[in-house]
């Protein structure tokens, strides 16, 4: 099995016609099923793509490990993987990482940057801070105690200190902790609801904003002599607010997003705090609003809460949530996948909030196992399946569901005008409720105050009212005794005594005063106490009837809602079903069109060639031909000069003939016969000489009738030639126009294939997002700063040998016994305790990555930048460049003992990329290595270098 | 995890090509030279605006500088010059700056509210006031988005601070780490910016090679819009170290340098004109220190000596480039301070009265806008605050202030919606 396969064409198959649109409305997944089974099912109705190739298992390895753990794997991990043939290996390999104490630390990562956004330092050190989350993760904690913790936190608990980071590191500034609560813990950014009402978001009003607020703003930053920071809360602060927009006012008591109303416990006023406010005493109440934020948001019930852990945990595999961007779940912006991310929620708080139970079903889906394609489904390409026609029923049903959609609204209008009201009314029966029994408490607390002021200002003047009674008795047994004795001796202590009861005087007397007033408020609050009991229980009863009622309205508000929500479900999912043939569609269309000019473009240039071979023959022709008539031009007139030769040859014989002839004449009329033998003899002479001449002219007459002949042929021949040479001519500028013509058209198809051919681009990406979106095929995602540094250090060997490292130096500072040698448990115990020291050493390294590849500190961290100063760094700086050419069992040393090219290649492929190479890679490694000018050890720096500055290493598929 | 694929450069269509000829299988298209040529060096050099601004750190003393108050009780001992502009007067401090002032204008009636260093610095840098929770982009990030060609492989948004440098800054807020700054502690190329010396340029070369025929070999499978911008970056990457010179001050004439003055302050003003030059949108230069709490006077006497020489030639240089016509100059500060003068002869925090200088692109040149009362202690006409400059700077290089920036299909304000541009003192 090698990666390669994940990219040959996948096969989809899709119910079609009715069946695509029946599966929609199946009944859902059944709760009993493993949330694994829940998720394909979901995913399958959701886009009715019902099965989907998975990915190789190179693709998975990689993608899996450098989710759950945070790095890629090991090369050995990579091998172990691939040559397994057991059908549980995947299973195992899920189960194994979970239990990784890397995946702690991933987890660690996950959270810090969640509610931190990497922050600065500010009270608590980030190790700590870091420390504690790992920790939390490795002791099997489940997210809400952690989050509860968090939330709770204040600072004063030494072990759960840096918990706090949450709130110091925001200052306890609550305008700010109630957007990050808002974004964090509810998937909500009201950030716009703080001034008004959210201008494009339905969903998000300022009265959601202050129901946080109010949870947070009693809490302020109190800082204790030691300059030592830490959470302060008060026990009072009510929130009141107006708009910007429309200076209406509102007001608020705590509330959660999408929660019901909550009632605050009644403390009477004497009981506020159990460390009261005062100047540097950091003040605690009974009851904080903060830990009554952790209780309720954690407690499993928060639909809000819930969702938003269980996009956030989806996110954390697929690289996007349901909900995308992760904090803004509304209305507007619905999940890919409503029903799926309703059953990811509910499951999470099902299982506690334990990650790892969630993950692990997340990781052993289908959907998460899912291959990459930028390809079609064949399903889509089957010439029997009609898209247009499938897209027009899709749309005619959707059409159906919203006209519905629209009628079901009115009603669904009135019930929740209906519900409102009476919840409106609730409110102020709750309200009047709190004033009543608030009031009561107070009465009876004034009630608890007075009466014992009452009976110790009781006691006190009997107290006083016993000495004055001694007192006066003293002085009366004086006064008697002074009768009896001598009466002078006594008045002194007399007057002492009196004076004293003088003293006395007034404190009784306030004492009375205080008594009398006291019995004064008492004796109407015991009735105040009765009348406020039964107006508490009048209301309490109004209220239960109330709230008997509203809880009805809400059902049916509920169900209303329900109905709807399927509806607008289906419609979204019809949406995106018509979307996905759509996009499909047009890319097949443009697909085709862009073949079907690649094809006329081709055919146009064999056309072409075609002409400009014709043409060249034209050529020829006409060159030949006028070459022929040059030559036959010559012939003609050498023929010419012949025949005028022989004429005048020809007429000058004959004259001599004719001269001959007359003489012969002139010898025949001599008379004299005496010369006769003479004579006979001149006239033999001229006789032979006209036979010779006449022979003579025979002969010329025949050569020249031969040559007049050849002349008029030749003539003839030129005549011919002209007309041909006419023709050829004629014929070459007619192809020439016709060579122009077609290479006008082809430059206009050349000019539409490029267009069509970017348009097919443009639609592909479409298509792979749709597909994304889907869930029908995985995309692409970026590495975390940290992966990516991880991943780096893990390929290159940096891992490895700090570990090798650290474990020299623990057998060097506590040497082992030979006994010890042999326990197992003890060396594992001890390359633990190395890799933890090895990872804490290589830290640094990783907070190199994140000031470059992560977002700026208190920005949302999931968006992709890639900067001129990150390539630098990959290029130039010398910790890649020394990582790259690492000592030790690195894979730099590796691949140099490595002779043979295949065998290099797969080493480097299997380790950087946890793939084998393609034959292409194959022969490019081999090229490279073999080329001249570069010795094998710099060649292998390249190679290596190659790998992980290239995309395939920066993003996980 | 958005990225726009229509950026349209040379790469981009390049490695389309190799994309689509993969499918295509083996079919070539010819063309495509139409479609890459980008604009012509003179197109862009017309169309580009850029802004230099000032960060006179610490709070600059309006008093000593832009609005002096000579012979009153707040006014300090130094006196008012006359400046190139009749009826303008600014501190004898600034003697060359007062040649220059023909090119530069003022604003005197600065009302912030604000004498926290954290806080005024943040309202002058984006034009808002600071809110917790929330964060919006420095005015060198708005500039660098609103402004730069994105084909540039050099940085739009450049920090020249006193030292420190060498990371990103934190301070495009939304608009995203693309924008960020890219600081030059004490002038100091970018980081990483040189090839380490072992490796040679055709070695370079050579895997840089290997490293494109690899990444192609997987872009042909999945590319995206995101391994696009990846790619590229590797390329800008090798773009930058190429025109690495551009940072390199000392490669300005002798005569230059000269005129620019051997000490800090100077060499980055030259540096700055150096980049402003090579098609950098946006720097900024701090200057510090200004909080003078103690011994105001021979602070400013000081600071200012070194600053008025520089910051002059510096005016005088771009105007007689033609650059100051795209330039935008601020000299701006987090506040000003103080008219009483305290015990120690220092003048403190004060952000109720005070003054920016600016000028270039669509600045008015010679204005003066606002003024405070005889002794500095009152605006006393046509007060603006932070939001009303943030508008009328980026108003002066032609920014539709009020437009938003689509940031994920949410549309930000490039300005506070709630202020306006100075519109007398755009041109």
């Amino acid at each position: 099995m090698t990666s390669r396969s994940a990219f040959v064409g996948l096969s989809f198959w899709i119910l079609l016609g009715g069946q695509l649109c029946s599966l929609f409305g199946q009944a859902p997944a059944q709760p009993s099923w493993s949330l694994t089974d829940q998720i394909d099912r979901l995913v399958t109705q959701s886009t009715g793509v019902s099965e989907w190739t998975l990915a190789s298992d190179a693709t998975l390895i990689r993608r899996v490990t450098l989710d759950l753990v945070g790095e890629t794997p090991a090369t050995s991990e990579v091998r172990a993987f691939i040559v397994d043939a057991s059908p549980e290996k995947y299973v195992q390999l899920v189960d194994r990482l979970l239990s990784d104490p890397r995946h702690s630390r991933r987890m660690a990562d996950w959270l810090d940057l969640t509610l931190m956004e990497r922050r600065a330092k500010v009270h608590i050190d980030l190790t700590e801070w870091k420390t504690y989350l790992e920790n939390a993760f490795q002791d099997q904690r489940t997210l809400d105690s952690i989050v509860r913790q968090i939330l709770m936190a204040d600072g004063s608990d030494a072990l759960g200190r840096p918990a706090a980071r949450f709130y110091l590191a925001r200052s306890v500034e609550p305008n700010l902790l109630t957007r990050d609560i808002g974004r964090f813990l509810f998937g909500r950014d009201l950030q716009c609801a703080q001034c008004h009402n959210h201008p494009h978001i339905e969903d998000y009003n300022q009265s959601d904003y202050y129901g946080i607020f109010a949870f947070v703003n009693r809490s302020s930053l109190f800082t204790d002599k030691d300059k030592k920071a830490f959470v302060a809360d008060k026990a009072d602060g009510e929130v009141e607010f107006t708009s910007v927009f429309t200076g209406d006012e509102g007001r608020t008591g705590p509330q959660l997003p999408g929660g019901a109303r909550l009632i605050e416990p009644i403390i009477p006023p004497d009981q506020s705090y159990t460390t009261a406010p005062a100047d540097g005493v950091r003040p605690i109440p009974n009851f904080s609003r903060r830990k009554w934020l952790a209780e309720h948001a954690t407690d499993g019930d928060n639909a809000a809460f819930n969702k938003n852990w269980a996009n956030r945990l989806w996110a954390l595999m697929f690289g996007r949530g349901l909900v995308h961007p992760l904090d803004l779940h509304h209305r507007d912006n619905p999940p890919t996948h409503p029903e799926l991310l309703e059953t990811l929620g509910s499951s999470l708080s099902k299982y506690n909030f334990d990650t790892r139970r969630f993950l692990r079903e997340v990781a052993l889906s289908r959907a998460y196992r899912r291959a990459f394609s930028s390809e079609l489904p064949a399903w889509m390409t089957q010439s029997e399946l009609d898209l247009p026609q499938q897209i027009e029923t899709l749309s005619a049903q959707k059409d159906q569901l919203v006209s519905e959609l629209e009628g079901a609204k009115k009603s669904q209008l009135e019930t929740l005008t209906a519900w409102r009201e009476t919840r409106n009314a609730l409110d102020t029966t709750i309200d009047a409720w709190i004033v009543a029994k608030t009031d009561g408490v107070k009465l009876e607390s004034n009630q608890r105050v007075w009466s014992t002021e009452l009976q110790n200002l009781t006691e006190q003047a009997n107290l006083l009212e016993r000495r004055r009674e001694l007192l006066q008795k003293a002085i009366a047994g004086l006064e008697n005794a002074s009768e009896t004795l001598e009466p002078t001796s006594f008045l002194p202590t007399q007057k002492i005594f009196r004076t004293r009861i003088e003293a006395l005087k007034p404190d009784l007397d306030k004492s009375q005063e205080r008594i009398e007033e006291l019995k004064t408020q008492l004796s109407p609050t015991a009735d105040l106490i009765r009348n406020s009991r039964e107006k508490t229980e009048q209301l309490q009863s109004l209220k239960h009837q109330q709230e008997s009622i509203e809880a009805d309205l809400k059902k049916t508000w509920a169900s209303h809602q329900n109905q709807f929500d399927q509806k607008s479900y289906r419609i979204a999912q019809l949406n995106k079903a018509i979307k996905l043939l759509a996009t499909g569609r047009n890319l097949m269309d443009s697909q085709r069109e862009w073949t079907e000019h690649q094809q006329q473009l081709g055919q146009q240039r064999i056309q072409l060639e075609e002409t400009a071979q014709r043409l060249e023959e034209t050529r020829q022709f006409v060159l030949e031909t006028s070459r022929k008539l040059t030559l036959g031009e010559k012939k003609r007139a050498q023929l010419m000069g012949q025949r005028n030769q022989l004429q005048t040859n020809l007429s000058q014989g004959k004259r001599i003939q004719n001269e001959l002839a007359s003489a012969l004449t002139a010898v025949d009329s001599i008379p004299d016969p005496s010369e006769s033998s003479k004579l006979i003899s001149i006239r033999e002479s001229l006789v032979q000489q006209v036979i010779r001449r006449k022979q003579a002219s025979l002969l010329i007459e025949s050569e020249l009738a031969q040559t007049s002949q050849a002349f008029r042929r030749t003539e003839s021949t030129q005549v011919a030639l002209k007309s041909s040479m006419t023709k050829w001519t004629t014929l070459l500028s007619e192809l020439e126009s016709v060579q122009q013509m077609a290479q006008q058209q082809m430059t206009e198809l050349e000019k539409r294939t490029i267009s069509l051919a970017s348009n097919t681009d443009a639609l592909r990406s479409a298509w792979v997002e749709t597909a994304e979106a889907g869930l029908i095929a995985s995309g692409l995602t970026p590495l975390t700063p940290e992966q990516l540094a991880w991943s780096l250090m893990q390929v290159t060997g940096v891992i490895d040998n700090q570990i090798q490292a650290q474990l020299n130096q623990l057998d060097k500072d506590e040497p082992l016994t030979d006994a010890q040698k042999s326990q197992p448990d003890l060396l594992t115990e001890r390359k633990v305790r190395a890799a933890a020291l090895a990872r804490a050493k290589l830290q640094s390294s990783v907070n190199v990555f994140v000031s470059l590849f992560g977002h700026g500190a208190g920005q949302p961290q999931d968006g992709f930048f890639a900067t001129v100063d990150q390539s630098l760094f990959f290029a130039n700086a010398g910790t890649v460049r020394g990582w790259i050419a690492q000592g030790g069992n690195s894979l730099y040393q590796r691949l140099r003992k490595i002779e043979e090219p295949e065998a290099f290649a797969e080493e480097l492929f299997l380790s950087v990329f946890c793939r084998p190479p393609s034959q292409d890679e194959l022969a490019l490694v081999d090229e490279y290595l073999s080329q001249e000018g570069t010795n094998r050890s710099t060649a292998t720096q390249d190679l290596i270098w190659a790998l992980v500055t290239s995309s395939e290493f920066r993003f996980n598929h | 995890m958005r990225c726009d694929y229509a950026c349209g450069s040379f790469d981009h269509l390049q490695a389309r090509r190799k994309f689509m000829g993969s499918l295509a299988s083996g079919a070539t298209l010819g063309g495509l030279g139409v479609l890459t040529r980008p604009l012509s060096a003179e197109q862009l050099k017309r169309k580009q605006k850029h802004v230099l601004v000032f960060n006179m750190a610490g709070g600059l003393s309006q008093l000593e500088s832009w609005d002096p108050k000579p012979s009153t009780a707040t006014g300090g001992p130094f006196r008012a010059i006359p400046t190139s502009v009749p009826g303008i007067h600014i501190s004898e401090l600034l003697p060359k700056t007062a040649e220059q002032m023909h090119h530069l204008a003022l604003v005197r009636s600065i009302n912030t509210q604000e004498n926290d260093h954290g806080k005024g610095s943040f309202m002058m840098q984006t034009g808002r006031a600071q809110m917790p929770g929330v964060s919006y982009p420095k005015i060198g990030a708005v500039a660098a988005k609103a402004l730069s060609d994105n084909q540039n492989s050099l940085p739009g948004h450049i920090q020249i601070t006193p030292g420190g440098g060498g990371n990103r800054g934190n301070d495009s807020a939304y608009l995203g780490p693309k924008y960020s700054s890219v600081v030059l502690g004490n002038g100091n190329p970018p980081k990483n910016s040189q090839r380490p010396e072992s490796l040679s340029e055709e070695a370079d070369q050579r895997r840089n090679e290997l490293r494109r025929r690899m990444n192609d070999l997987f872009a042909n499978r999945r590319r995206t819009a995101m391994t696009d911008a990846y790619t590229a970056s590797y390329e800008q990457a090798l773009d930058l170290m190429h025109r690495r010179e551009v940072f390199d001050v000392t490669k300005e004439s002798k005569k230059d340098q000269d005129r620019y003055g051997s000490h800090d302050f100077g060499r980055h003003c030259l540096l700055a004109r150096r980049l402003l030059e090579r098609g950098i949108t946006f720097v900024q230069v701090t200057h510090s220190n200004y909080d003078t709490h103690n011994e105001n006077f021979n602070f400013h006497l000081e600071q200012l000596g070194e600053f008025d020489g520089p910051f002059a030639t510096l005016v005088s240089d771009l105007a007689s480039s033609g650059l100051l016509e795209n330039t935008l100059i601020v000299v701006l500060s987090e506040f000003g301070r103080t008219p009483n003068i305290n015990q120690y002869f220092g003048r403190d925090h004060w952000g109720k009265a005070w003054s920016v200088c600016l000028g270039g692109a669509n600045i008015q040149s010679g204005a003066v806008w606002g003024a405070t009362n005889a002794q500095g202690t009152e605006v006393s006409e046509n007060e603006v605050d932070h939001g009303h400059l943030f508008h009328t700077y980026l108003q002066a290089v032609g920014v539709d202030t009020t437009e938003s920036f689509d940031i994920d299909g949410r549309p930000m304000p490039i300005a506070d919606p709630a202020s306006e541009p100075i519109k007398d003192l755009l041109s």
